[in-house]
């Protein structure tokens, strides 16, 4: 290592007056009384050479304050006795490695910075797109303890609910986008529309209790009891005691066929693209379309926030069909350009993800050829939940020349991914790779947004938009977005009549075979949906097909 | 070590210095001398770092600042990062948390101060010399 001794500057002129007084409010909080403590030992620091960057393996697990023993899944710390300017310089270098923008990083002295943390947020792109949000919106770090604790316990208590966060801001919309039939909001009587106006007796729309509210909507475990107080979409407000409880998770919310004029339209809805759902539920669904040959195919994503992106593969050759996908890839990752052909973070060739036509082995096997019903265009249902993977299928198939056409809103904008990585007790994400499609598109971080004349940009595609329509029962044809999407295929028009396309009674709704719906009443239904667990993303350590090409923990930044 | 004991250290330490290092520990409660003040220049890499790390310590690490913007208007706002959407699970963002730069007191006692808008957050205090009144 290229490093020397010297006596880190710890004199009080040196370091912050910080002084816990309490705010500049009328009320203050007491002056917590002083606590003196003898400095710390002289640590040892690095040299700053602007612009030279020593390999990042020669500070890694070199920290300050080394963990001993192992973490809670049983591997051992690799930490050693270091200083924080080796943890300063680690990060330095590890981004100059693997940041996708490494080159617009301003290179400062690491040791002029007292905490990790401070020092991270500087090792970003400061740029933004061209709606003026940053580029780089995902940046951030968690105590490793705390994200090992998410990875391995995950969070799928709930009560069958998906609620959707409208207005996060007060005044805050959050409405109820659907419930698992015959769970335990269903059972309470949230229905698709239900808006939120208080957990216990905190007001969701204005309140400022916001640890209250997330604890009610988003509970750690089974057995929370929370009471909500709704207005019903007919009006009527009605308050529920709900328990939350472990749900089953259903990904292929719906799947139907509707008939308007002669055309046959299928119609999934795919709210997640969970490893441990999603490949079988999506192989069953394509059976079915694939048998009814549908002319038209709606995809309804616009509550999927992603998952796992081999499954997005899979899902757009069952759209596509063989023809535009053959000889072809999905999407590739792309790595900064210091990267050639090798991801800088596993040192393994980077390979694209190729279109696969058969079960990767997740709840399919491999010998089970995929289903598709081979379509030159698709209509993608949409709106800012429909994120990562699912934006990943509508540019895997665009890059293969498959039509898609957006009907709703915009989509959340997440191109990019990263691996976690711990360092001497805290994990670190930033950006490393965008997925790119077979054109090598993959600029989309303001998220694809449908516009009838698109005039030629990437990010906008031919469809409509279209505000989502809490007042009609998803996969119900005269609800807005499915509705504009049928007029859509129809006409190629965003106006026109609505449609009044009634469903085959011979492909209901998987998960509510009686629904009304389903019989072509036109009766909103309680449709049946998944429980809130928005799948975390890319995992590639668990893909058989990519895991000898990953060694470490992947995340696409979806969900 | 766990994360939370080094922050604990840290603050410590922080707060030794302060005691030793300052004639006034509080900041006073605002008056009608206070001026709305603005940082004289960009800031440098240890200002941010103490005003990144003032946020920490007061909010806590979900939220993040932009030191810069003192700068150019003197007021900074604290935004939740929201890692929870990032990593999947999109909650309701904590609300953002407004500070501003104020010069106090006068004479060789006048410093200028990092104030929040918000309730029970203390003041981080800087060298009058870093401001200059908006």
């Amino acid at each position: 290592m290229q490093s020397f001794t010297a006596r880190m500057l710890l004199g009080g002129a040196a370091l912050p007056l910080l002084v816990a007084c309490g705010g500049g409010g009328s009320s203050p909080a007491p002056a917590p009384p002083p606590t003196v403590v003898a400095p710390p030992p002289a640590p040892t620091q690095n040299t700053w050479v602007q612009g030279r960057f020593d390999p990042a393996s020669q500070f890694k697990n070199l920290c300050e304050f080394p963990r001993s023993g192992s973490d809670a899944v049983g591997r051992d710390f690799l930490d050693e006795s270091g200083t924080l300017s080796d943890e300063l310089f680690w990060l330095r270098s590890w981004s100059d490695e693997t940041y996708l923008w490494y080159d617009e990083i301003t290179d400062q002295n690491p040791n002029n910075f007292s905490s990790t943390l401070s020092y991270f947020d500087e090792l970003r792109t400061t740029r933004t797109t061209a709606s003026g949000n940053p580029v780089d919106q995902f940046h951030f770090t968690v105590d490793s303890a705390e994200y090992l604790q998410l990875q391995t316990t995950g969070s799928s208590a709930g009560y069958g609910v998906e609620f959707v966060l409208i207005d996060t801001l007060p005044p805050r919309d959050i409405r109820v986008a659907y419930t698992e039939a015959g769970g335990p909001g269903d059972a309470a009587g949230f229905v698709r529309g239900s808006r939120l106006l208080r957990i216990n007796g905190v007001d969701v729309v204005n309140g400022s209790d916001v640890n209250t509210l997330n604890a009610g909507l988003f509970p750690d475990g089974a057995g929370e009891t929370f009471t909500f107080e709704v207005e019903q979409p007919d009006g009527t407000r009605e308050t529920f005691t709900v328990q939350s409880a472990i749900v089953s998770e259903n990904p292929v919310n719906d799947v139907a066929v509707l008939e308007q004029d002669g055309r046959t339209y299928g119609y999934v809805h795919f709210t997640t693209f969970s490893p441990a759902t999603a490949e079988e539920a999506l192989f069953d669904a394509f059976d079915q379309l694939e048998a009814a040959n549908i002319d038209d195919l709606v995809l309804d994503l616009r509550y999927n926030g992603g998952g796992r992106l081999a499954i997005a593969s899979q899902l757009a050759y069952m759209v596509a069909g063989p023809g535009p996908t053959s000889g072809r890839w999905f999407e590739t990752l792309e790595f900064n350009d210091k990267a050639g052909g090798t991801n800088p973070v596993t040192g393994q060739p980077i390979n694209p993800t190729p279109f696969y036509t058969e079960g990767l082995g997740l709840t399919v096997p491999p010998s089970r050829q995929a289903p598709t019903v081979s379509k030159p265009r698709v209509f993608v249902l949409t709106t800012d939940s429909t994120c990562s993977a699912s934006e990943a299928v509508m540019n895997g198939l665009r890059g293969v020349d498959v039509e898609v056409i957006q009907i709703g809103g915009t989509t959340c904008g997440k191109p990019y991914g990263f691996y976690p990585t711990d360092n001497c007790g805290t994990t670190y994400f930033t950006i490393q790779f965008r997925g790119v499609n077979y054109k090598g598109f993959g600029d989309y971080a303001d998220g694809f947004a449908p516009n009838q004349s698109p005039d030629g940009i990437e990010t906008v595609i031919p469809g409509c938009s279209v505000a989502d329509d809490f007042n009609t029962a998803l996969g119900d044809p005269s609800e807005a977005l499915l509705s504009t999407a049928i007029t859509y295929a129809a006409s190629g028009s965003c106006d026109g009549r609505a449609a009044t396309a009634s469903r085959y009674a011979a492909i209901p709704s998987t998960a509510d075979p009686s629904s009304t719906a389903a019989q072509g009443s036109g009766t909103p239904v309680q449709s049946a949906s998944t429980f809130f667990l928005a799948d975390d993303a890319m995992d590639l350590m668990s893909d058989p097909r990519v895991r000898d090409r990953v060694m470490i923990e992947s995340i696409r930044i979806l969900d | 070590m766990t994360r939370g004991r080094r922050h604990t250290l840290a603050a410590s330490v922080l707060a030794a210095v302060a005691v030793t290092a300052m004639t006034t520990g509080c900041a006073t409660a605002a008056t009608s001398s206070d001026t709305a003040a603005k940082l004289a220049a960009p800031a440098e890499a240890q200002l941010r770092d103490r005003i990144r790390t003032h946020v920490r310590d007061a909010l806590g690490t979900d939220y993040m600042a932009d030191p810069q913007t003192l700068s150019e208007t003197g007021t900074m706002i604290a935004r939740d990062r929201r890692i929870d959407a990032a990593m999947g699970r999109p909650k309701i963002p904590m609300p953002d948390v407004a500070f501003d730069l104020v010069l106090v007191g006068t004479g060789a006692e006048r410093l200028c101060e990092l104030r929040s808008t918000a309730d029970d957050v203390a003041v981080l205090e800087l060298d009058e010399a870093l401001c200059v009144e908006r």
